[in-house]
């Protein structure tokens, strides 16, 4: 790293643990994919449950194929301030499936948080297998 | 829920590349090795193509090295506490900006987010936009 000037913010690595707590701090994020031999996402709205992610998702056509045939998601969620460039994002790498217990997928709807217009018929839970991200402060600022 | 009525409207594709271009931070999607990734990057828009710089290295740009790969791009925003903003996805091909002074110019308007890694510029040609804006109800 280049040595930085006392006002310039300071990147720093996340941790497993703290990329899951981060992502406990925000009730979305986006979901990635390969739809049709082409890169796709999709905003979402999710929960931590534990250490797991539950994602609330909308029962479409791509949606159905990556149901299908995908059992390794890749999830990003962010919390970045555009003016001071301060902010975080964590992206998770995790192994899917849909929740299919009616009492525990009522339990995951409930912690669900969706975004306006949002349709979630359908609950995938990740666990994480690799979790990384960024933390850029202010330098100075409390860890 | 606080009952409040929110509603999805589309945005054009004019609409969706205005948005765009009001902001710096968006989100990178990407094939590597047959499996998605997305970073966090910095783009700005110029002469229609979404221009990127990242510190991604190994990852997109040996996906987007040499040959012209399909991304997708993503930036939005929305307010955590409220859910209303928008978001922008662009589907498209990105190719590597070789040109030296190309390359110059943008790294000159470009500030990547995560300083002090060595970096590539990369150009994405939208093929196909769309936008969504998350408004209160009436």
């Amino acid at each position: 790293m280049s040595p930085q000037s006392p006002a310039s913010p300071v990147s720093r690595e996340l941790s497993r643990d703290e990329g899951l707590r981060f992502l406990g701090n925000v009730s979305f994020g986006r979901i990635v994919f390969i739809s049709r031999a082409m890169p796709a996402l999709r905003l979402v709205s999710h929960a931590m449950d534990d250490d797991a992610l539950l994602v609330g998702l909308p029962y479409d056509s791509a949606i159905a194929s990556l149901l299908s045939q995908v059992t390794r998601v890749v999830y990003e969620a962010d919390l970045m301030d555009a003016a001071t460039r301060l902010g975080w994002s964590v992206v998770l790498t995790g192994r899917a499936g849909l929740v299919e217990d009616p009492r525990e997928l009522m339990r995951a709807r409930r912690s669900l948080r969706p975004l306006p217009g949002e349709r979630i018929d359908v609950v995938m839970r990740i666990r994480p297998e690799l979790v990384t991200g960024f933390d850029i402060r202010a330098a100075g600022a409390p860890g | 829920m606080n009952g409040q009525e929110r509603l999805i409207k589309p945005l054009s594709e004019a609409e969706s590349l205005e948005r765009l271009a009001g902001v710096s931070l968006g989100r990178l999607v990407f094939t590597y090795q047959a499996l998605p990734d997305i970073r966090p990057v910095n783009h700005v828009l110029d002469d229609g193509h979404v221009i990127v710089r990242s510190h991604v290295g190994a990852a997109a740009v040996s996906a987007v090295a040499g040959l012209v790969t399909v991304v997708a791009y993503e930036a939005d925003d929305i307010d955590h506490e409220t859910h209303l903003g928008w978001s922008v996805i662009v589907r498209g091909t990105a190719e590597l900006v070789r040109d030296p002074l190309q390359v110059e110019r943008y790294r000159g308007l470009l500030r990547p987010w995560v300083s002090g890694h060595m970096d590539h510029v990369i150009r994405i040609k939208p093929e196909i936009v769309t936008g969504i804006e998350l408004v209160p109800g009436a």
